[in-house]
């Protein structure tokens, strides 16, 4: 399993580094817009990522304008949202709005802060990635 | 641990939320407190320059890693932060760097009395 977390926390991404690290490699972007250019060169580079952990809340480029542009660039490539990766969005409990305007921008699935990781585990595994 | 060191640090609901994982868990709270300094620095440039999104973002994030410890009273504070930084009352968020630097102090002496570090 290919990962990409984006997380301009420090913490929290160490945290989901430390665990993913587990079942494949890692990468990290701390915004939204090393993430579309992190995802852009894996498509051009043919190391596509099974799954991205997206925060919403970031400086420069947020979550879900940076899924929606994620998804462009699979939908410009002729893959549907469907077969395309995988994005967990990872939010605080104080954004639900966000968590509702993310789904339209073709998120899978969704963790509340502070991240659960047996909560993560399951979703990775209804995914069947691991 | 008596009910007021918990809302400092409640480390059974850190290993609740690791699976249990208690190398995990040290490596995650040894990571914060080596970050926490330089992020409250980051919360005070952006008070110093008059920025209300910028500390609102910053102290989102800091609120965010303190509930990844379950440093649950810091998280609070954090929280009071950004609500204050999103309705622009800057002078609110200066009168509150006290008492979260308080709070990690507090954080980092019930972890080594209770062996954590």
């Amino acid at each position: 399993m290919r990962t990409l977390i984006v997380e301009d926390d420090f913490t929290s991404r160490l945290l989901l580094q430390s665990f993913l690290a587990h079942y494949g490699e890692c990468h990290i972007a701390v915004n939204g817009t090393e993430a579309v250019a992190a995802f852009r060169a894996a498509q051009e580079s043919g190391q596509h990522y099974d799954l991205i952990c997206m925060d919403i809340m970031m400086p420069e480029m947020d979550g879900q304008t940076a899924a929606q542009e994620i998804r462009a660039l699979e939908e410009a490539r002729g893959a549907l949202s469907t077969d395309g990766v995988r994005i967990i969005m990872t939010t605080a409990l104080d954004d639900v709005k966000n968590v509702i305007a993310s789904f339209k921008a073709l998120c899978d699935a969704y963790l509340f802060k502070p991240i659960d990781t047996g909560m993560l585990l399951g979703h990775i595994k209804e995914m069947h990635l691991i | 641990l008596p009910a007021d060191v918990k809302d400092v640090f409640n480390a059974d609901r850190l290993l609740a939320r690791l699976m249990g994982d208690n190398s995990l868990a040290r490596q995650i709270v040894a990571g914060f407190l080596k970050d926490a300094p330089q992020q409250l620095l980051i919360l005070k440039s952006r008070l110093d320059a008059g920025d209300a999104l910028g500390a609102r973002m910053q102290a989102h994030s800091l609120k965010g890693a303190a509930a990844t410890v379950s440093a649950e009273a810091l998280c609070t504070l954090c929280s009071e932060a950004q609500e204050a930084a999103a309705a622009g009352e800057l002078t609110r968020v200066r009168a509150l760097l006290p008492r979260i630097e308080e709070q990690l102090n507090l954080l980092k002496a019930t972890l080594t009395q209770s062996g954590w570090i």
